[in-house]
């Protein structure tokens, strides 16, 4: 049998390179499709070597996409800016960004500014049947991706298959009009709400969570027969280590004193908080209790770890220095996240590490976050009871009174459900659909 | 009598230092044609008397260029220099202590806030500066024990320091066996309760608080993790095959954090890469402005003093360069720019301020020292426990 996984940054392999060598590695030929503007050193031979030996992946065949119309690339970036106002509440501020990177053109900018601000009944009805229409006539544009008659895979993965300039998303078109089962895997926790939509309906939506499926279902128009909540297939990875490090390797590690309580600050990435070294530098100053009895693990945010390079502050810590998807240790990580009492932060996914490795976390609550109460990602958490704290010091009371312990029991089954089973999950979804497709195809 | 006990003490260090590398066969090594031109020049230190050593500092000019007849009482008017640029270094990083010249086998310097101060102090301080702004020192402070390595410690005076700092590091040397016989005499001498480690010694046993290597018996050396290594102003020396070696070397053994202290390429070593593409197997690096100049220079102004500065020694000097700055400033930013680039290899960095102030206080190129000071990570903390 053979899979066609189209993605668009080879690093996003990182994600999924356990269940790629685990499941699907063993039951089908590999070939990868990649987007050229992510390219290792722009060579496709250098990429693909790349990903083989970093991934001990034996793909069969690596390929770029191809760069589609100019008129598939509108109706693309129309439809990724218009599923915003799907739903009764928009996110204004990833509506806004994502229209500026998409550089839609004035008069289509206008357009959709007129059409969110038309009364709610009227704006929903207009955008679900522009949406409807948008995919439909998108999918008239003929294949792009002509390998995929050469190759005639069982069935095609792709994801993110939403991003602003997503090539890979025109693999669902291609998928659709060669008959051949699509599968789209959701990329991250906030990947739904505050990046675009696929360009059309694809067989069937991997989902990690409620959040997920609801978003889907409300926002990007997939109906609920195409949606199947799998978990998150990258989070498994933390179930995967028994022996992690003890508090007291960790500290002797990392040179902490031992006696000290720690907690590991997540950071955020540079459009939630632009200067985050002084948002935590206030934060700690005008904090009675941290020197007391507590240590501080800042783990940088992987595409925001440059603002950290003169952090200097009493009993905190930078660590990893530098962040690579492709580099971080897992065992390390949850070692860390094991020994700590909680983790802290604005809004960053490094929650979702914290929540698979059952650690505590706590949101604080700032106006300097350009992306936090106003998203939905993060408004979910609010919503299962998950506290926010203005400083550090109510963090330090809630986590000594032990108040949350119930709320964030709920977290692990409501955000990772699955956590031990997502790629069995995915896998039986997979197989499912090959089958399907074969006895369609009889 | 103390002077004569650290003498003394001075003495012994010395003779066990030459005795292990004699009797080691050590004093062979193959070095960079710079070094081994160098290491002449100190070949008479194996034959050093009583009184040479107890005077060791004022023979340390071979390993870093500063003098100690410069800081006699004659020279006592150049006093002010040092003084500017110590507060400036101070101003830096306010909380820090200072720690000048230990004050033993014939420390010297001027005398600034009752610590001896040189152009060595000065510069170590530089680096203590930079491994605080880092948050190094922090860091390094939390260890029960931490390991702490420079690669061409010359006579110690930085490790010196850093001890300082750091009071439970364990040191470790690792240097040409002609500047061993320096650092090994030195360091132990500053610090005479801690207990000294030759490695390939019979009574060697890697736990010691100081341990002093040749650079071949660095690859045989199996510590359990490095710390911090430090490298200033020898590997811009080396040939770019024994950078690289040492980079590599110091992944395999652990090392958490490397600082380089180095030109990138020096104009007195000619080598087809500069240092920091040799350390490039390093995943992560940035730099750290510490200050403006490099640190072989004592003075720099401020803008205002310098214009004050120019306009006292010469009016006309003054008027040109005024007109001069006006002229410049009414052209487009990026031909500034461009001019800028230029004069910055020609001109002080004050002048380039003082003609350019529109545009030099957002350019890097203004205020970076040809000596960089460069942070090198690995993310191997954890290794040692695997």
């Amino acid at each position: 049998m053979k899979i066609l996984i189209g993605i668009q940054n080879v690093v996003h392999l990182e994600y999924i390179k356990d269940f790629l060598k685990k499941f699907l590695g063993s039951e089908f030929e590999i070939f990868l499709a990649v987007d050229p503007n992510f390219l290792i050193n722009n060579s496709l031979s250098e990429t693909a070597t790349w990903i083989n030996n970093s991934y001990r992946l034996n793909s069969k065949r690596v390929f770029t996409l191809h760069k589609i119309s100019i008129f598939s690339e509108k109706i693309r970036d129309s439809l990724s800016c218009l599923i915003y106002l799907n739903e009764k509440k928009i996110e204004w501020g990833y509506f806004y960004r994502h229209m500026n990177r998409c550089s839609l053109k004035l008069g289509y900018k206008i357009g959709l500014i007129l059409l969110a601000f038309t009364p709610i009944p009227i704006r929903i009805l207009l955008s679900h049947r522009l949406t409807r229409y948008l995919r439909n006539i998108y999918l008239k544009s003929g294949i792009v991706n002509i390998e995929i008659n050469e190759i005639k895979p069982d069935i095609i993965f792709i994801m993110p298959g939403n991003m602003y300039n997503s090539y890979e998303s025109q693999l669902i078109a291609d998928a659709k009009l060669s008959n051949i089962p699509v599968v789209v895997q959701t990329l991250s926790w906030d990947n739904l709400n505050s990046k675009g939509t696929v360009i059309g309906i694809p067989d069937m939506y991997l989902a990690w969570n409620r959040l997920h499926r609801e978003l889907l279902i409300h926002r990007h128009l997939i109906p609920d027969r195409n949606i199947a909540v799998t978990g998150s297939i990258f989070f498994q990875r933390y179930t995967n280590n028994s022996n992690f490090y003890s508090k007291e390797e960790v500290c002797q590690a990392l040179g902490i004193p031992m006696k000290l309580k720690l907690i590991v600050y997540l950071g955020s990435s540079k459009n939630v908080v632009k200067k985050e070294n002084l948002l935590l530098k206030n934060l700690l100053d005008s904090s009675s209790l941290f020197l007391k009895n507590y240590f501080l693990i800042i783990r940088p945010h992987p595409a925001n770890f440059r603002v950290w390079n003169s952090w200097k502050y009493p009993r905190t810590l930078i660590w990893p220095r530098f962040q690579k998807l492709n580099s971080r240790s897992t065992l390390e990580t949850e070692s860390i996240f094991k020994s700590s009492i909680g983790a802290i932060g604005v809004n960053t996914s490094g929650f979702l590490d914290a929540i698979a490795c059952d650690t505590p976390i706590f949101l604080i609550k700032t106006p300097a976050a350009e992306y936090q109460d106003n998203t939905s990602h993060f408004n979910d958490l609010i919503k299962v009871g998950i506290n926010s704290f203005s400083s550090i010091d109510e963090i330090l009371n809630e986590i000594d009174s032990s108040h949350f312990s119930i709320k964030q029991a709920n977290l692990l089954s409501g955000y990772l459900p699955f956590k031990d089973s997502a790629s069995m999950l995915t896998y039986d979804v997979i197989m499912r659909l090959v089958k399907n497709g074969e006895n369609d195809g009889k | 009598m103390v002077k004569m006990m650290e003498n003394e003490l001075g003495w012994k260090n010395y003779v066990a230092i030459r005795e292990h590398l004699v009797e080691k066969d050590l004093l062979l090594e193959e070095t960079s044609d710079y070094w081994s031109e160098e290491s002449s020049s100190i070949e008479y230190m194996l034959n050093a008397t009583p009184e040479i050593i107890s005077r060791i500092r004022d023979h340390t000019h071979w390993l870093t260029g500063v003098r100690s007849y410069d800081y006699k009482k004659h020279h006592q008017h150049r006093e002010e220099l040092f003084v500017s640029k110590y507060r400036r270094l101070r101003d830096l990083s306010k909380d820090l202590d200072f720690f000048g010249e230990t004050g033993i086998l014939g420390d010297f310097g001027f005398e600034i806030d009752g610590q001896l101060v040189n152009l060595d102090t000065l510069k170590y301080f530089e680096s203590i500066v930079s491994l605080s702004l880092t948050g190094e020192l922090d860091r390094l402070i939390n260890y029960e024990k931490p390991v702490i390595l420079e690669i061409g410690a010359g006579w110690g005076g930085l490790l010196a320091m850093v001890k300082n700092y750091i009071t439970n590091s364990q040191l470790v040397v690792v240097d040409l066996p002609f500047s061993l016989l320096f650092s090994a005499t030195y360091l132990p001498t500053a610090f005479p309760h801690a207990s000294v480690g030759f490695f390939g010694s019979s009574d060697f046993t890697g736990n010691e608080d100081l341990l002093f290597l040749t650079p071949t018996q660095f690859r045989d050396w199996k510590p359990r993790n490095i710390n911090l290594a430090i490298n200033t102003v020898s590997f811009q020396e080396m040939t770019s095959h024994q950078i690289k070696e040492y980079a590599s070397q110091l992944l395999s053994k652990s090392c958490s954090v490397l600082y380089s202290h180095n030109m990138s390429v020096s104009p007195n070593n000619k080598i087809s890469e500069s240092v920091e593409e040799c350390l490039s197997t390093w995943p992560y690096q940035f730099e750290v402005e510490v200050l403006p100049i490099d640190y072989t220079r004592l003075k720099y102004q401020n803008d205002s003093e310098f214009e004050l500065d120019i306009k006292n020694r010469n009016v006309v000097i003054y008027f040109i360069l005024k007109f001069f700055q006006k002229f410049l400033n009414r052209l487009g930013l990026r031909i500034q720019k461009r001019l800028l680039k230029y004069f910055t290899y020609l001109a002080r960095p004050e002048l380039c301020v003082f003609l350019f102030p529109k545009i030099s206080h957002r350019s890097n190129s203004v205020h970076s020292s040809r000596y960089k000071h460069i942070f090198f990570y690995s993310n191997l903390e954890f290794s040692f426990l695997k």
